[in-house]
């Protein structure tokens, strides 16, 4: 190892993030290169005047109390203690009441109204210009990191890619489009002959719903974590489709710890 | 207490009362989560707003949370909500405003005469000169104690690079740090 690896693999030996053989290279030239090791003490020196002098800051009382308000004007949950524990047979009946209700409609969507009908119907209609123009993608990459950065380069924001290399989904790439005057990033998956696209852009206007559709022979589906809201268009099969749903619904981020 | 642990979860869990149960678990981290946004978007007002616009986040998504590491993942939260803060901002307008707090020191560092506060003040200067990408990794690194595989994780970046930006995050502030002084040599002459 000379001089130059040692410098730059310096501070990862510091952290004690170097793996073995790396490790004991640059130990053996740190045994033997005096500019080296007075390097390594001056970084090493610098740490720790850094981690004792790096500014923390107290969060203000004003901060404190406008969390606390916002949090508790958040929805009600029910009151803890006995009180829940006494009612939990009329809520346990209410449940019942409301799940089947909700089942009903469901299984009926019709009566359900569909607030998210027309973005869907708009993401459709980008879905199939892309296949029909042939430009499925601005970006043609599988490195996920190389659309990733792609797309936040020309987005108010970075969206989360992921890909799926053994599952036989692949992913070529991704484009920008505008759905009802707002910026939302699509990234498209192949698996064989067909074309998968998933939209999405951030929360702050309001999330989407939890729900499937079928629309002109399209799957459809909405949804949306912490981040984002996400639709995924395909006619892949149905056992395909929700393969990929679920792939996607579980590796988005936004649940990394 | 141990906030993060199991025991105390389980039971609030059985009260039913997701939100005292939220308080428990990310009010704790609070400074933390504010420290991050200060570092990230260094104004204190906005920090504010970042910091209550990612406990609303982390309230919706609650029930993502599974329980492992709760500072972590509000932390996430909170880097998130402050990027994309930025990044609205850098959309309407690439300048930026003078902010004394941007270039003050922090409420609590004292201002002395001493040559060591003057290299503390020195460095909060050269840190607040930082470009961000290297600022929230040293924040996440040092004071934050994270490895590089769950900073590599958390930003969705490789270790690689996670490694590079805090070698080259304190060689930066070690050369500012250094200039500094020689300049002060030289007004002493």
């Amino acid at each position: 190892m000379n001089c130059e690896e040692a410098g730059r693999l310096l501070d990862a030996y510091l952290d004690r993030e170097l793996a073995g053989d790396q490790r004991l290279e640059i130990e053996r030239h740190l045994s033997h290169c005096d500019a080296c090791r007075s390097r390594a003490h001056e970084t090493e020196a610098f740490r720790s005047f850094f981690r004792a002098s790096a500014p923390r800051y107290r969060a203000p009382d004003r901060l404190r109390t406008r969390i606390l308000t916002a949090v508790r004007s958040q929805r009600a949950t029910p009151g803890a203690g006995r009180a829940f524990r006494r009612t939990i047979w009329l809520y346990a009946a209410a449940m019942l009441v409301v799940s089947l209700c909700l089942y009903l409609c469901l299984s009926l969507t019709v009566f359900l109204p569909d607030r998210d009908k027309p973005l869907c119907h708009a993401a459709v209609l980008d879905h199939s210009r892309s296949l029909a123009a042939d430009h499925l993608v601005d970006v043609a990459s599988g490195d996920r990191q190389v659309v990733k950065s792609w797309l936040g380069a020309r987005l108010p924001f970075y969206p989360p890619v992921v890909d799926f290399p053994i599952a036989g989904y692949s992913l070529i790439g991704g484009r920008v489009v505008v759905i009802e005057r707002r910026p939302v990033a699509v990234v498209v998956y192949r698996r064989d002959e067909e074309v998968a696209s998933l939209f999405c852009w951030p929360v702050s206007g309001g999330t989407v719903m939890d729900r499937g559709r079928q629309i002109d022979g399209y799957r459809v589906d909405t949804w949306s974590n912490v981040e984002c809201n996400y639709i995924l268009i395909s006619r892949l099969t149905e056992r395909e489709h929700d393969a990929l749903l679920d792939l996607l619904r579980d590796r988005l981020p936004s649940e990394i710890y | 207490m141990n906030l993060d642990g199991s025991s105390d979860t389980r039971s609030l869990v059985q009260t039913g009362d997701k939100r005292s149960l939220f308080e428990t678990l990310f009010l704790p981290h609070l400074d933390a989560a504010y420290t991050l946004a200060r570092w990230i978007v260094q104004r204190d007002q906005d920090a504010q707003d970042v910091v209550q616009e990612a406990y609303i986040r982390a309230l919706k998504g609650f029930e993502g949370f599974h329980g492992v590491n709760a500072r972590a993942w509000l932390l996430t939260i909170v880097r998130n909500t402050a990027c994309t803060w930025l990044k609205q901002q850098s959309r309407f307008s690439n300048i930026v405003p003078f902010d004394e707090t941007v270039h003050s020191l922090p409420v609590d560092a004292p201002v002395s005469e001493g040559s060591q506060e003057q290299r503390i003040q020195r460095l909060h200067e050269a840190l607040n000169k930082l470009p961000v990408e290297f600022r929230e990794v040293l924040l996440l690194y040092e004071i934050e104690g994270w490895s590089y595989k769950k900073i590599a994780s958390a930003l969705d970046l490789p270790v690689g690079t996670i490694m590079s930006r805090l070698s080259r995050a304190r060689r930066r502030l070690q050369k500012e740090i250094a200039a500094g002084e020689d300049q002060e040599v030289r007004n002493e002459l």
